[in-house]
This record gives structure tokens, C-alpha cells and sequence, in this order.
């Protein structure tokens, strides 16, 4: 997966558009996704998915897939969101403001004593957030899918990132391409030499390769050490500085006016209709 | 000769292992030349290289610089580290940025010099090595060999006087040796001495103008090409060093052929003689 994701960030036909300016349209998208109306947030999915899709030619499945896979988490964290506990004699366990939602409670089965219901409230609830999610999942999806990491690492450095947390960065980055690679040898070799067959094989062989990988990084550590120091390596990495791409007057037009109308619409949400 | 770089009585020993890694190692690197170094794995090759670079200190013993012994304190070291350039065995160790460019330049920006300068010099290696288009390609896209010649690039930049290399061309397929071994020639010719530590006899033999051979941390025979070779046959088989194939085929021509060349080292030069015939 992050291999996939590194090579979309490299080969996407948005990657030569200025890295500060995608990120900068993200954030401001990021930010309104997060205060929006749930309409708003959803435009903002829709305008990410076009961005992504169309414009920089990520395939749908791979999109999908990308969006997909964080919302299993919200799916894991559904149950005590929606579902409320209420003891059968009527006093409430979980207090809910169920007078609050036009959907009422829907009580689901009783077991010793305890009835479970699906809370209207939480289900509005869980709705405002599966929308919130889907806003700002399009939004760093779309930076992630569109602006290779070596360009991220030069924002972070202009918006003055400290520079330790990206060295930290930088190295975890280059080498965790190494690790996943000795990783798939070592994996490789042991299935050639007839490991990894059944359950208690694979447990064994996995920890011995978990070990070894350990006792390789050490190692690797070392080398790389002596590698920067034959380098001239002075106490910090010194990065490339941040080179502006320009962005093409088509691509700057639609950002100004996407964000506006998103803008529009939310203040149109908000206070048009009270007025 | 004029040793530009220069071991006395170093000896090594890692922390933790049984027999020192450098032995009295006794060496000069003649300046302007194309040096290898041959032996076995163990043999201490790459030991040597840390030494020259300041990465190792000698138990006991000195390397000496352009005469002068090493000062083992931070700006001397750094100095000496941008005139002599190290390229290791496996490119992994060395590249550190996510992209060839910005790798290139990560050595002139240590250095201290401006950006402008920075863009200059590393245009220009890029295209002196043909890695332009590879510039700004994530490294992890990059082939073994690929790697090496950015790794070699790297180093190349800062314009040291004396270049050395640790098994360049191990794991390299033919073509893209014989690429490695084209630039290493046409780095000599600019002016750079450079030093190859290898274990394959044949490119030891058709390269190097001088000869280093290594055997338990110690320097046991130096010479050109031709004297190692030729004239210690017992010696270097008792190393276990096979000989060149190129040297037991002329050794095997009649003795008419032999009698005033001296023997070729190219096949080249082999295939003109054979078709002169």
C-alpha cells in the first residue's frame, strides 16, 4: 500500500503544480471540511474526487480503496457511538437525550435486564461524522496521492517544520523502503528454504525474522553512520532548498473558485436560511 | 613515486573480535595513478578505507596525508573528507535524500558552499554522468546500478583529489561494470587519483596502473600489474588469487608471440594480435 501510494505521488499528472500551492488548497479545504455542514463537507469529497481522480488520473479503485480502508476505523467505532444501554425497569444506564432527535430511540433486544437501543441522536451523530471523515480524509488524500515526499519534507521545511522531526522523517522515510525490502527477501528466502508452512512454522519463522530484521537495522545503522560521517555529515542533514513550480492559471482559477463557492454555500447553509 | 596517501604501522582491531583487522599494514597510494586493491573478503581493504577517511583511528601506527599524518580533530577531518571521497559497497549506506538531486548535492551543502553553486556543480555532474533523467526519481525506484552511479556522483561532485571505491562493480552486471569502468577512466584522465579495492583479478589486472595486494591486514605485494602478477604466480596462488584470464592466455600463446611485448591487458589488443596472425 505505501508503495503504491509513493508511486501514484511520483507518477500523477498533478506533480509538477507547485507542492505549497496543492497544500495550501488542501488545508483551507481541510479546515472547512472540519467546521462545514455536512452538504459542504460532501462537496468537498466530490471536489477532492475530481481533483484526484480526473486531474491528477489516480485510478477510481485505488481512490476508493484509500478512502475506504480509514473508515473502517469509524465502522469499528460505530457500536458505542449509535447504540445506547438503558436497564429494563426503565431507569437510564447511559444518559441520552433522546427528546433532542426526531428519530426517537429503537430499541433492538433485552438481555438480563438491559435493554439495547439505536439512539436517534447518535445516529445524527454518527451521520455528521461520516461526512466529516469523508471531507477530510479527500483532503489529505489528495496531498498524499498528488505531492511526491520529498516535496512535503521541502513545504514542511518552509513552514518551519523544526528541523530534527525532519531528519527523523527523512530517515524513516529512505529507509523504510530498505526495511520492507530486506523484510520481503528474508520472507522469500525462508519460503524457499521450505519455512513458512503451517501455523506453528510461520509463528517460528516470523519471530526469527523479526529478530533478524532488528539485528540488520542495527547494522544498517551502523554503515549509514559511517556513510554520512564519509560524507562530511556535520550534525544536520541539510536539505534542498524549497523550489517554486509554478502553477497553471487554469488550476489556480478552479482552486480560488472551488473554495469559494464552498465557502458561499456554507455561509448560505448557516445564515441564508435564517435571515 | 610520490605516495598521496600514505599507512605506517596501522594496525586495527574491531571491538570485540579475535584477530586485529589491520596488522603493521605498511601502504602507499601513488598519486595520479589507478590503483586496485586485491583480497580476499577479510583481507582488510575496507578497513583500510575508514582509516584513510578518519572514520577509524589506528591502535597504532599513521596514516599520512599528502605527507602530513591526519589531525583527528572536527574541521581537519572534514576538510580531509571533501578531498578524499569514499564510495562505499552498498549505495544504501550513502544515499540519505529521497531523490538522486538532492542526494548529488547533500555533500556540497555539508561544505558549506552557495546555492548557486550548488545548482552549477550538480547540473553538471548529472549530465557528465548521464543521470539526468533519473534526477528526480524517488531512490527506492532506482536499480542496484543506478544507485551506485548516483552514490559515485555524490562523491564526484565535491571534486576530491583522490577517489576511492569499495567493490564498485560487485553485483553490477557486465554492461553496466563496463559503464563504471569508462567514468572511473575518464575521472583518471581529469586529473583524480583513484583507488579500487576489488577482489575480481581480471578487472584488477586490464585497470589498475598500480597494484595493492591485501592479505590479513597486512600489504604483502605491490607493484604494476604485470610484476604482481607475472612474477609472483606462487605467491598469489598460495593467496589464492587466480590469475588473470587474459595473463594465462598470453602465458599459453607460443613463445615466438611473447618474446619482446610486453603482455596485453585488453582483450581488444588480444583479438588485434590473434587476428594478425
Amino acid at each position: 500500500m505505501i508503495k503504491l501510494i509513493d508511486t501514484f505521488s511520483y507518477q500523477n499528472k498533478l506533480r509538477s503544480v507547485s507542492p505549497l500551492g496543492k497544500c495550501g488548497f488542501a488545508a483551507v479545504l481541510f479546515l472547512l471540511s472540519y467546521l462545514a455542514h455536512p452538504a459542504v463537507q460532501l462537496a468537498i469529497g466530490a471536489a477532492m474526487l475530481l481533483w484526484t481522480v480526473v486531474y491528477a488520473g489516480v485510478p477510481l479503485k485505488y481512490y476508493g480503496l484509500l478512502i475506504g480502508a480509514p473508515c473502517l476505523f469509524y465502522a469499528a467505532s460505530l457500536p458505542p457511538i449509535v447504540l445506547e444501554l438503558h436497564s429494563a425497569d426503565g431507569a437510564l444506564m447511559v444518559k441520552a437525550a433522546s427528546a433532542a432527535s426526531a428519530l426517537g430511540n429503537l430499541p433492538l433486544f433485552t438481555l438480563a435486564h438491559t435493554t439495547v437501543y439505536v439512539s436517534g441522536l447518535g445516529v445524527e451523530r454518527a451521520a455528521g461524522l461520516i461526512t466529516r471523515i469523508i471531507g477530510c480524509l479527500s483532503c489529505l488524500t489528495f496531498v498524499m496521492l498528488t505531492t511526491p515526499m520529498s516535496e512535503l519534507f521541502q513545504v514542511m521545511r518552509k513552514l518551519r517544520m523544526p528541523p530534527l522531526v525532519l531528519e527523523l522523517m527523512l530517515i524513516m522515510y529512505r529507509f523504510l523502503f530498505v526495511l520492507t525490502e530486506t523484510a520481503q527477501q528474508m520472507y522469500t528466502a525462508q519460503k524457499a528454504r521450505g519455512g513458512q508452512s503451517g501455523f506453528q512454522g510461520r509463528l517460528r519463522d516470523t519471530s526469527v525474522l523479526v529478530v533478524r530484521l532488528f539485528g540488520k537495522t542495527m547494522q544498517r545503522y551502523r554503515e549509514l553512520s559511517c556513510g554520512l560521517i564519509a560524507r562530511g555529515f556535520t550534525g544536520d542533514i541539510r536539505m534542498a532548498p524549497y523550489v517554486s513550480a509554478g502553477m497553471p492559471q487554469r488550476y489556480k482559477w478552479e482552486c480560488v473558485l472551488t473554495g469559494a463557492l464552498l465557502v458561499l454555500i456554507e455561509l448560505w447553509l448557516r445564515w441564508g436560511d435564517g435571515a | 613515486m610520490n605516495p598521496i596517501l600514505k599507512a605506517e604501522g596501522v594496525s586495527y582491531r574491531y571491538p570485540g573480535t579475535e584477530s586485529p583487522a589491520l596488522k603493521d599494514l605498511e601502504l602507499q597510494i601513488p598519486a595520479g595513478k589507478k590503483v586496485a586493491i586485491c583480497g580476499h573478503n577479510g583481507s582488510g581493504k575496507s578497513t583500510f578505507f575508514l582509516h584513510a577517511v578518519g572514520i577509524h583511528r589506528p591502535a597504532s601506527g599513521s596514516i599520512l596525508w599528502q605527507g602530513e599524518p591526519i589531525v583527528y580533530r572536527h574541521a581537519e577531518l572534514r576538510q580531509l573528507r571533501q578531498r578524499i571521497g569514499l564510495v562505499f559497497q552498498d549505495p544504501e549506506q550513502q544515499l540519505i535524500l529521497s531523490t538522486p538531486y538532492e542526494d548529488i548535492s547533500y555533500g556540497l551543502r555539508n561544505a558549506g558552499i552557495g546555492e548557486a553553486e550548488i545548482r552549477r556543480r550538480t547540473d553538471r555532474i548529472l549530465a557528465s554522468m548521464r543521470l539526468e533523467p533519473l534526477a528526480d526519481k524517488p531512490m527506492h525506484h532506482l536499480s542496484l546500478g543506478q544507485k551506485k552511479r548516483v552514490a559515485l556522483a555524490g562523491v564526484l561532485v565535491l571534486e576530491p583529489e583522490l577517489l576511492m571505491l569499495d567493490e564498485p562493480t560487485a553485483y553490477l552486471d557486465r554492461s553496466s561494470e563496463q559503464q563504471l569502468v569508462e567514468e572511473l577512466d575518464r575521472i583518471h584522465a581529469g586529473g583524480m587519483t583513484v583507488v579500487m579495492a576489488t577482489h575480481d583479478m581480471n578487472l584488477a589486472y586490464a585497470w589498475a596502473d598500480w597494484l595493492l595486494v591485501l592479505d590479513r591486514g597486512a600489504c604483502v605485494l605491490e607493484g604494476t600489474p604485470h610484476e604482481v602478477f607475472s612474477r609472483n604466480k606462487e605467491r598469489m596462488d598460495s593467496l589464492g588469487l587466480e590469475q588473470p584470464m587474459l595473463l594465462e592466455l598470453w602465458e599459453s600463446l607460443p613463445e615466438r608471440l611473447r618474446k619482446d611485448n610486453t603482455p596485453l591487458r585488453h582483450l581488444s589488443d588480444f583479438k588485434d594480435l590473434l587476428s594478425g596472425l
